[in-house]
């Protein structure tokens, strides 16, 4: 009986054997491979170790010796479905941006999470009413009949005009605009129809609109990211800031621009430079004055970051645009204390208060306008250019701080500018305010805050100064929205002067560990840890609950979108490129070597191997050719390259930068190959 | 005589009849209003001009981007981060205001005081030498010097257009114009592309003469395939090139040619269109026609302004203005009913546009139609014993013939036996821009001259390196014999080719360095590129080394190449194998490539004019090893000879497989093939290959003894063509800096006025083209040694003292 019980299961396991590697045999490579990186995990988490076979593999492909941070899921990621961002997320009635009617009866909201525009009843602070509005609803602007409500759809590359005329808020006609609006304005000059200004983030440019019907008059370049839009007095200039700036060179000084239009003749009159600042993101006119303000960090990269205080990273201040097109830069900080991240802008109608929020410092400022006059008035040149270093000087003008609630970004006031209206981003709520003695006397609630997200705790940190040294700047300074500045550092850890770093954008981080330029960083939990509290918090770090919030934060940045939601076939100069991003030889049969094959390094979905690599782009005061290959998703919006971002555009990597085919076997192709491969990058 | 001239220009109002008379169809200019250097103009030479339309007025200039603004000007440079200071071309966004400007570096966008500087380095720009620029819709065009490219304003987005996806041979790009429906692209040796940007489809007219000795008939496609520039306005192109003027209404072409037409001058190199009126910029001056009617506004020799017009069916009327062009030298030109701004070799016009009734006519010509002697110099005015009209004045107005170009023998003349509408070359065309007279710069440490050589990497890199050694020697040499109180030479070494045919880039950077003159290079597509930017920089080359025939067709009085060409070689070769050797039936097995394709053009048209043309034509990538089928071809078309053309180890390979196929033809080839590689592949197969060779190496004048000498010294081994081409390139080039002074124009002048010049390598006779075609060597392989054959006499004679162009058949020409 043993026996037959025994010869049964020899026979049985015989066949499954034998089944089984048929089957194996029958099985596509893919599958095989599938099967293979499962068993190298298990084998691994096992603490097993792999085959010698495998191990030469992996030597082989990644041409490191030190394989620690090399498993097969440095080339073998299959799909990227099971990141974080990838996955559905709670959405948050966050507040984004605001519109009252001219009775100031009512106040719309735009929830971008939840691609509605809420309607407010101002006297009993709640919301009434609820449109839909597809595609992250972003900024607003009311018609001044208040009949019409033109919303800027992020996500969908649109402006919507909702119909207000007869009660709710219907979307009735629709434009395709620039990529990613955000900000949008409107204004009416003498007798001429109404127009309407839309800032385009990610196609640097902006729109002209006109109504009835909705459609685009114009398109205009502007600087880099533009966001913010606000209109002369009188209506015919439009002043669109933008958020980041640009350099011609690593150790150049950056610049960031606002571009003032003529909404009648068509034509923008005046680009102004702002030297040394940037993250503008909203703009208003003085009324009755002949002066434009905008919110600005001023940024310091070019020094070595030995130290943050007295404002030597960055510190906040307000721009007024003076009417000859010079930009004085004022202060808001305080010499120690720093309201970081300056958001949105309005100021009274008597053009005696502007109030400014600051997203991480949870304030608004209040500033008086006739007394920044007055010292402007008796300032000198000499006088002004300094005056942004000087952090005591905002006590000449800053009259009030009103805390707020968690990140506050955009700001309304009531027509005869009694209140104001403050979102308060991550509360889901809009916080009403006194003008008169500044005091809060109410909050509209448009969700339950979502502190039960990790998520949404994970951005609270990312967005709170209160974690760096005198509240200076926080995470989302450097990278807002999780994206970049475009800028480059010098951390003073590794020496002055010394491996000079581009700052990288976080979207689509996840998955593409590890970290830090010179990938010592096996995880975000190291990146954002102790590294980043002695870098640059100079505080105490995040604690472990924190860290892991702040983790789940960033890795549900999803990649930057650089194509038109429209643009969804492929061209074929984009297809040619991509053939050349995989070839494995060159057009006269050349076989490229495996290792200098872009896709190789920059393998797919994430674009990435996340091993190190040299190719050849070491700089002068750099102490290795050893780099962390990035990732290329979201490449295009994401200028400038190389590590320490001396590539002013993808081009120059394989131009002005060319290592000797280093960097990728390019030296055989044309300019017309080139530009197919640039044009391929640029979809991803 | 100074009273006759004087009583033209003081004549009594009585005494000469006003008249009135049909107008012409558009206005005239009464009043040219200059502004040069005194005036505020940054350089002398303007490229081109633009008003915008919020009226101001935008020059392109050598030294920057400058604005008028009413009585103000403001200047952008490259300090305010233009990408380079010579600005070429202009163009306006109508939509959005935004100025475009194309310059010898790069292209640039101005918008309200911002330059976005777009180099092919860091965007899609095809190359940085931006000739042309248009803005079509949303997109903006360029023309530049290798390809055309489309910038999508909305999407950022670049498509590029050359050689490898449109019919255009030659990528090299000098204009564009256009509208939504179609864009007209003027490509230099390309005559016109037209594109369809819906269909994305491209159309190319070319010239149907296919020869640029000549104008065959009239108004039969475009006047010449070097298009300068390009309009497209009402339906109608106009197209401007060294060679005439071409205006297609959709159905019917136009041509005109100076001399046979009202066209001043054949150097046309600007086009502006109003309606169906164009204006066309030369080296005589500004034109104004509508196809039927011209207006010529010239320069008299005494700097006096002339106007001519010309009317169908009556005679020509000749005005002398109060006031004249600053220069006739036309570059650009912006007009509209109201005035005209007029780009120059030496400032910045205004023409003040008024009335077109005819006014005060002081001569008028006794016949109908222009005078076509020769000397064109000279207005004719007739009746009354009048004395002449002020003349026309060129600066250099030598009368010399060239019969024709490269001196081809008779038997090989194209279209034999037929008087051509109108023959090129047998003129040297002069300069008449401004430069001559500019005082010598100073604080000048050294007399710079450029020297243009291959790439390092490429496959001339080892001939580029023995030029070199050549240049290097007569350096030294003139530094070893200068004296004191002479400045030293000092070589500025530039690769052509650095990135995708860059040398037009290069070039440039001539420009900025300064320098009087420059040497090279040998691929002949770097050398076209080259060349065309020389015509800009006004900088003169001499080229040592490349063969290419087609080089010195363009007409650019910039340029002396004194390395026998192919079209020589080809000559000798279609003689030899057709009428000496008595070859009936000859293949053609060349590399696929330019220098293939241009190389052997002219043997095949010769041998076909001599009653045999080429059996089979075939051609082998570089490095080809397996040509079975071009053999086959070959053994079925029972060829009893092949020519060959192509490197050297390529063509050994070949004729060895030929051989060892039982193929017994002849076999001839170029000058390359005296290279050790040619003989290292055909082993045996060498015996019996005759070629075209520049001189027999060892022959024994002293200046080639002396130089081999010097040279074996000096480098340890022999010289070779390329080194000793280089040397005498060098020497002409130091020896007319020298003579003239750091002048480049007079540098140009000295040149250019070459006849003959002896050299290491022998003596040089420069034809009309500036093209050495001193008669050259055969060699034939025979028992392991090259044998030199003399050259014969040269055979058709270069002098005919009266200006007349031989007639074929031996009769002078009207």
């Amino acid at each position: 009986m043993m026996k037959r019980l025994t010869l049964a299961v020899v026979v049985v396991l015989a066949g499954a054997g034998l089944v089984g590697w048929r089957w194996w045999e029958r099985a596509e490579d893919e599958t095989r491979q599938r099967i293979r990186i499962r068993v190298m995990d298990f084998r691994l988490s096992m603490g097993w170790g792999l085959p010698a076979r495998d191990l030469a593999h992996m030597r082989k492909r990644s041409g490191l010796d030190d394989l620690a941070n090399v498993s097969c899921r440095n080339c073998h990621l299959e799909s990227t479905n099971a990141l974080a961002w990838a996955q559905p997320r709670v959405r948050h009635a966050r507040p984004g941006g605001m519109a009252v009617t001219p009775d100031g009866r009512r106040l719309y909201v735009a929830l971008p999470e939840q691609d509605e525009v809420a309607e407010v009843d101002l006297e009993r602070l709640v919301v009434i009413a609820r449109g839909r509005v597809a595609g992250q609803p972003t900024g607003l602007a009311l018609a001044p009949d208040g009949l019409s409500l033109f919303v800027t759809c992020r996500a969908g590359d649109r402006v919507a005009r909702l119909d207000l005329a007869r009660g709710g808020m219907l979307e009735v006609e629709s434009v395709n605009v620039g990529i990613q609006p955000v900000g949008i304005a409107c204004a009416v000059f003498g007798t001429n129809p109404l127009r309407l200004v839309v800032a385009n983030m990610t196609s640097d440019d902006a729109s002209l609109l006109s109504i009835q019907p909705l459609r685009e008059t114009a398109r205009f370049s502007t600087g880099r990211e533009p966001y913010g839009v606000g209109f002369s007095e009188e209506g015919q200039s439009a002043q669109i800031v933008s958020r980041l700036a640009v350099s011609q060179g690593v150790h150049q000084p950056p610049s960031s621009e606002i571009t003032v239009f003529d909404t009648l003749t068509q034509r923008v009159t005046r680009r102004v430079r702002m030297d040394s600042a940037h993250l503008s993101e909203s703009v208003a006119v003085v009324p009755g004055r002949p002066r434009v303000l905008v919110p600005l960090v001023r940024v310091r990269n070019l020094v070595p970051i030995t130290q943050v205080a007295r404002g030597w990273v960055m510190s906040s201040g307000l721009g007024v645009l003076e009417p000859d097109g010079t930009v004085v830069q004022m202060p808001i900080d305080e010499a120690n204390r720093y309201f970081a991240d300056p958001g949105g802008l309005v100021i009274d109608t008597s053009g005696r208060r502007a109030y400014l929020a600051s997203g991480g410092g949870d304030v608004v400022t209040v500033v008086a306008l006739d007394q920044l006059d007055r010292w402007l008035a008796q300032a000198d040149d000499a006088t002004k250019r300094r005056a942004i270093h000087d952090l005591e000087l905002s006590g000449e003008y800053v009259v009030g701080r009103i805390p707020t609630g968690r990140n506050p970004r955009h700001l309304a006031l009531s027509p005869d500018g009694s209140r104001l209206f403050v979102s308060e981003c991550l509360d889901d709520a809009v916080l009403v305010v006194d003008t008169r003695s500044l005091k809060h006397v109410g909050r509209v609630v448009l969700g339950e805050g979502g502190m039960k997200d990790p998520v949404r705790r994970g951005e609270r940190l990312f967005t709170w100064a209160g974690k760096t040294f005198q509240g200076q700047f926080s995470c989302r300074s450097c990278h807002p929205d999780g994206h970049f500045d475009g800028l480059t550092y010098d951390f003073d850890g590794d020496g002055i002067g010394d491996n000079l770093l581009d700052n990288r954008s976080l979207l689509g981080l996840a998955g593409t560990w590890p970290f830090k330029w010179n990938g010592k960083n096996p995880s975000l939990n190291v990146q954002c840890g102790p590294r980043f509290a002695k870098v640059l918090m100079r505080t105490d770090p995040f604690d472990g609950e924190q860290l892991a919030d702040l983790t789940r934060y960033v890795e549900s940045l999803a990649p930057a979108r650089t194509r038109h939601i429209a643009d969804t076939e492929w061209t074929v100069s984009q297809e040619r490129g991509r053939r050349l991003f995989f070839a494995t030889q060159t057009p006269d049969g050349t076989t490229i070597p495996e290792e200098r094959r872009c896709s190789t390094c920059h393998r797919p979905p994430l674009y990435t191997n996340r091993s190190k690599s040299s190719v050849g782009t070491r700089g002068p005061r750099d102490v290795s050719d050893v780099f962390d290959t990035p990732h290329l998703l979201g490449i295009g919006a994401s200028a400038p390259y190389l590590h320490d971002g001396r590539a002013k555009s993808l081009e120059e990597l394989w131009t002005v930068h060319q290592t000797n085919d280093l960097h990728g076997v390019s030296s055989y192709m044309s300019k017309q190959q080139l530009n197919d491969l640039v044009d391929f990058l640029k979809t991803l | 005589m100074l009273v006759l001239w004087v009583g033209v220009f003081l004549l009594p109002a009585w005494t000469v009849r006003a008249e009135t008379g049909p107008a012409v169809p558009f206005p005239l200019i009464e009043r040219f209003e200059n502004l040069r250097l005194a005036q505020g103009m940054p350089s002398r030479k303007i490229h081109s001009v633009l008003k915008a339309s919020d009226g101001r007025v935008w020059i392109g200039t050598w030294e920057g981007l400058l604005v008028k603004d009413g009585d103000r000007f403001q200047r952008y440079t490259t300090a305010d981060g233009l990408t380079h200071k010579m600005v070429l071309c202009l163009a306006e966004d109508p939509k959005s205001g935004d100025l475009w400007a194309g310059t010898m570096r790069g292209l640039n966008r101005i918008s309200a005081g911002r330059i976005t500087g777009y180099l092919q380095t860091d965007s899609g720009l095809p190359n940085n030498v931006v000739y042309g620029v248009d803005v079509i819709g949303d997109h903006l065009w360029t023309a530049t010097a290798a390809g055309a490219g489309d910038l999508d304003l909305k999407t950022g987005r670049w498509r590029l257009y050359d050689h490898q996806n449109t019919p255009m041979h030659e990528p090299w790009c000098y204009a564009v114009r256009g509208t939504g429906e179609r864009v007209f692209i003027g490509v230099w040796g390309g005559g016109i592309l037209e594109h369809d940007p819906v269909l994305e489809s491209f159309k190319e007219y070319r010239d149907p003469d296919q020869d640029f000795h000549f104008d065959l008939v009239a108004d039969d496609g475009p006047i010449n395939d070097i298009t300068s520039w390009i309009a497209y306005e009402a339906g109608v192109v106009w197209q401007t090139t060294y060679f005439g003027a071409s205006r297609y209404d959709g159905r019917k072409w136009r041509t005109w040619v100076e001399g046979k037409s009202p066209l001043p001058s054949n150097f046309t190199q600007f086009v502006w269109t109003r309606g169906k009126v164009a204006w066309i910029g030369s080296d005589r001056g500004l034109s104004v026609t509508d196809g039927e009617s011209w207006v010529n506004y010239l320069v008299g020799g005494k700097g006096e302004g002339v106007l001519e017009m010309h009317r169908p069916g009556r005679p020509v009327e000749t005005r002398v203005m109060s006031t004249a062009l600053p220069n006739p030298f036309v570059l650009g030109i912006w007009a509209d009913d109201h005035e005209a701004w007029i780009a120059t070799s030496d400032g910045l016009s205004r023409g003040v546009l008024g009335s077109n009734e005819v006014g005060r006519v002081l001569a008028r010509s006794e016949t109908s139609r222009v005078d076509a002697t020769p000397d064109r110099d000279r207005v004719a005015v007739a009746s009354q014993g009048q004395a002449k009209a002020p003349r026309v004045g060129a600066v250099d107005d030598r009368e010399r013939s060239y019969p024709y170009y490269g001196n081809t023998p008779e038997e090989l003349i194209p279209f034999r036996g037929v008087e051509p509408h109108f023959r090129y070359w047998t003129q040297r065309l002069p300069f008449r821009g401004p430069g001559h007279e500019v005082a010598d710069p100073a604080g000048l440490k050294s007399l710079k001259i450029g020297l243009l050589s291959p790439n390092r990497q490429g496959p001339e890199a080892a001939r580029g390196e023995r030029t070199r050694r050549g240049v290097e020697l007569a350096f030294e040499e003139a530094e070893a014999a200068r004296r004191p109180e002479q400045l030293p030479f000092e070589i500025i070494y530039k690769e052509d080719s650095p990135q995708w045919g860059s040398a037009g880039n290069v070039a440039v950077e001539f420009s900025d360095h300064e320098v009087l003159g420059f040497l090279g290079t040998i691929d002949g597509d770097a050398t076209h590129v080259a060349l065309r930017v020389a015509l800009k920089i006004e900088t003169y080359m001499i080229n040592t080394s490349d063969p290419d025939p087609t080089l010195t067709e363009t007409q650019i009085p910039w340029l002396t190449r004194i390395f026998p060409d192919d079209r020589q070689q080809c000559f000798r070769l279609a003689l030899l194998a057709v009428k000496e050797q008595g070859c009936r039936r000859i293949a053609i097995l060349r590399e696929n490539s330019r220098p293939g394709r241009v190389g052997v053009m002219h043997f095949a048209n010769n041998i076909r004019r001599l009653g045999f043309p080429p059996v089979q034509h075939f051609n082998y990538p570089p490095g080809a090893v397996d040509v079975d089928s071009q053999i086959e071809g070959i053994q079925a078309a029972h060829a009893d000879a092949v020519l060959f053309h192509g490197q050297p180890e390529d063509v050994g390979r070949l004729a060895a497989k030929l051989r060892a196929a039982g193929v017994k033809a002849k076999f001839f080839g170029f000058d390359r093939l005296r290279e050790p590689g040619f003989l290292r592949e055909a082993g045996a197969a060498a015996e019996g290959m005759t070629i075209t060779y520049f001189f027999n190496p060892d022959r024994r004048d002293t200046p080639w003894v002396e130089f081999v000498e010097r040279f074996e010294r000096r480098y340890g081994e022999r010289p070779d063509v390329y080194a000793a081409y280089g040397y005498d390139g060098a020497r002409m080039m130091m020896e007319a800096v020298r003579k003239v002074g750091p002048n480049r124009y007079r540098v140009r002048d000295h040149l250019a006025s070459m006849e003959s010049w002896d050299g290491v390598t022998g003596h040089m006779i420069l034809d009309g083209r500036w093209d050495n075609i001193v008669p050259i060597s055969l060699a034939e392989y025979r028992d392991g040694k090259w044998r030199f054959r003399d050259p014969p006499d040269l055979q058709h004679p270069t002098r005919i003292s009266s200006g007349h162009i031989r007639h074929p058949e031996g009769a002078p020409s009207e």
